[in-house]
């Protein structure tokens, strides 16, 4: 028995390539069922992200070529060339397996490090497998494990500490200067991409008061509506200014449209209450000098992205905490797996020889029709003894092995040597 | 006595730990550390309570009648009335900013002073125990919003400087800064003045204290600071003074008050046990 892992994801394999080889996670269902007969394999997971395919097996002979027969696999459900596919392959066995499961669950493997939609993801891979089957006594467990192992890691280290988006690093800092982002107004000033995912991330944390400002006012009131907000022109920015306390600029402009003069106005207007600008237009559409003012804050692109480098550093350096829980558990599993394994054996040869004895017993009693039933209770305690006795010593060994981490190849001589199924 | 010194030395070093197991908690981002420094912290005020209580028990009478108790008082109110805040609303950076301060507080009281040997027979009266009790309950608070100002104005200037919302950490909003600032004076404020009355009912329904009183300095000073704080106090609702304004003179009035209370107390002819 050995657990494998075949996959593709975002270090070697193009994003036109991942998308050409995800599944549906909705529908793994006969995806899952085909990977049984192509791997022969008596457990199996697919787990499809947008970043990475990975296929994991528990296969029982170790003679059979993995990422061929991955390679095959993946060609033919997804529709492309073997050939396509094969050079983007990697493919890890037992305890790297082990390992590489609890580092892409824990985030340590991902495109971003320690986003958190990667463990939603593995628990839904592993869900989906097993209710419809595809897991067992090695799966369970095992990804149980990961996810344990993940939960961790995010809880005992400052791996997912830190926002690594623009968007969620202006959430953040507003919730440093106002006490509820619940009661403040959101103003945002243009329509672009950037700008709806910042005003995204302070929906996500309770804003609901929104004015949209554009050059056209058709478009402000489109874009108000999808959010439940006003929209407005730009002619009205200086009187609507002092109405917001969040002000996120994202209109593209050749001057600053956002002047130091307005802003002392609206400060005033609004009794001086605190004002957030977050300028992610470039070039820049809000007045550096807006910083001076007392009760304004201002941070634009350049001071966003630093602290978004800045927290990406910082969980680069929290994986030095993070290997050294991968590496221990990735250990206990195996050992954990070996039990499992041993086990396994050592009930199966316990049948087997109990059943020989049983059989040679019967076949025996019905020779001696002669003996008195004390007799024949002595000749049954017999065979019982002998099995024991035969059984004691192999079992002793196996037991011993098992705790000192047994080698796959004994437990596969013991099952040749005694016929085990 | 011995005993006494004893247990303000564990109250010294209670304080002390607390600070270093939140700092810790801080660098190591471990929640674990920031409740035994609550734990620790907590122990130090019963113990400090335990201390005074001790002290009323000997002598008699109400228990703060020397610096050393005075002090003992001041730095379990304030890491108390901190701890509660943090409690209550989940921030730690208050027991945190509480805890040295308070570590400082005991220390200087069983250096500058000592515990009392007996009560006057003033200090027997309850009235004199409540006028101490609000008075010093005022300067606790007050003690509390030059905390709070103070990590305000490090945040403001954090948030100036651009940096992370991960360096401010544990840090809360400036706005609930501002408000707890707003909220500590007020509650100051109305201690003062119930205090300053009760002391001054006190004085004048007892006909053997001497006249002088009216002139001593420690009244005057504390007239002025009640005055310099509702000043802080009105102002910090008027639009220009929010926010930073407000956090400067919070800081400056306590550190104005401190100096001025040391200094009163030393002149004072009422108040020599300050």
């Amino acid at each position: 028995m050995e657990i494998v892992v075949v996959g593709v994801n975002h270090r070697k394999a193009p994003v036109e390539l991942r998308e050409r080889l995800a599944f549906d996670p909705k529908n793994l269902g006969g995806a899952l069922e085909a990977l049984r007969a192509a791997a022969g394999s008596s457990e199996q997971v697919i787990l499809s992200t947008c970043n990475r395919v990975e296929l994991y097996v528990v296969r029982e002979g170790e003679d059979s070529d993995a990422l061929e027969a991955a390679a095959a696999f993946l060609a033919r459900q997804r529709g492309c060339a073997p050939e396509e596919v094969r050079p983007v392959l990697y493919s890890h066995a037992g305890s790297k397996a082990v390992r590489h499961l609890f580092e892409v669950t824990a985030s340590l493997d991902s495109m971003v490090l320690g986003e958190t939609q990667i463990i939603a993801q593995v628990k839904q891979s592993y869900l989906t497998a097993k209710e419809a089957g595809h897991t067992g006594r090695i799966f369970n467990p095992l990804f149980q494990r990961a996810l344990a192992v993940a939960k961790r890691i995010h809880t005992t280290t400052s791996l997912g500490s830190g926002s690594v988006s623009v968007s969620s690093v202006a959430a953040k800092l507003a919730e440093k200067i106002f006490q509820d982002l619940a009661g403040k107004r959101v103003l945002i000033l243009g329509a672009g991409e950037t700008g709806a995912l910042t005003l995204q991330a302070f929906r996500e944390r309770g804003a609901r008061d929104i004015l949209v400002v554009n050059r056209t006012v058709e478009t402000a009131r489109t874009l108000a509506e999808q959010v439940g907000g006003t929209g407005h022109g730009l002619e009205e920015l200086p009187v609507v200014l002092g109405r917001a306390d969040i002000i996120i600029a994202c209109l593209s402009v050749e001057q600053p449209i956002v002047r130091i003069a307005d802003v002392r106005a609206a400060l005033r207007t609004r009794r001086n209450e605190a004002m957030f600008f977050i300028d992610i237009a470039v070039p820049r559409a809000i007045e550096a000098e807006i910083d001076r003012l007392d009760n304004a804050y201002l941070f634009n692109i350049d001071d966003l992205q630093e602290i978004v480098s800045q927290n990406l550093l910082e969980r680069e350096r929290e994986l030095t905490q993070c290997a050294p829980v991968v590496e221990t558990e990735t250990e206990a599993v195996m050992r954990e797996l070996a039990t499992l394994d041993i086990q396994h054996v050592l009930t199966t040869l316990r049948s087997t020889f109990e059943a020989v004895g049983a059989e040679e017993l019967k076949r025996a009693l019905g020779r001696m029709t002669s003996l008195a039933p004390e007799q024949r209770e002595e000749v049954e305690t017999l065979v019982h003894r002998l099995v024991n006795k035969f059984l004691h010593h192999p079992t002793t060994v196996l037991k011993e092995e098992a705790q000192n981490g047994l080698s796959p190849s004994l437990i596969e001589l013991t099952s040749r040597l005694f016929r085990l199924k | 006595m011995v005993y006494d010194y004893i247990l303000v030395h564990i109250t010294v070093a209670g304080y002390a730990l607390a600070t270093g197991l939140g700092f810790e908690s801080v660098r190591r981002r471990r929640s674990g550390l920031m409740t035994a420094a609550r734990s620790v912290a907590g122990t130090a005020i019963l113990v400090s309570m335990a201390v005074l209580l001790r002290r009323g028990v000997e002598l008699g009478a109400f228990p703060i009648v020397s610096r050393f108790e005075t002090n003992l008082f001041i730095a379990a109110l304030l890491t108390g009335l901190a701890l509660m805040i943090d409690l209550l609303r989940g921030m730690p950076i208050m027991t945190l900013a509480a805890a040295p301060l308070s570590c400082l507080t005991v220390l200087a009281g069983t250096i500058l002073g000592a515990p009392a040997g007996e009560a006057s027979v003033a200090m027997r009266s309850a009235w004199t125990g409540l006028h101490v009790l609000t008075m010093l309950g005022a300067y606790g608070a007050f003690g509390l919003s030059f905390v709070t100002a103070v990590l305000y104005l490090i945040e403001r200037r954090q948030l100036k400087a651009h940096a992370s919302p991960g360096v401010l950490g544990i840090m809360p909003s400036l706005e609930t800064f501002n408000r707890l600032t707003v909220h500590c004076l007020t509650v100051g404020v109305a201690l003062m003045t119930v205090g300053i009355l009760i002391g001054y009912m006190y004085a004048r329904k007892t006909p053997d204290l001497p006249s002088g009183w009216r002139v001593d300095p420690k009244v005057w000073g504390a007239t002025l600071t009640w005055a310099l704080y509702v000043a802080v106090l009105l102002l910090s609702f008027t639009p220009a003074f929010k926010g930073k304004r407000t956090a400067l003179a919070s800081v400056g009035s306590f550190i104005l008050v401190m100096t001025s209370f040391w200094a009163a107390a030393f002149w004072s002819d009422f108040h020599r046990f300050l």
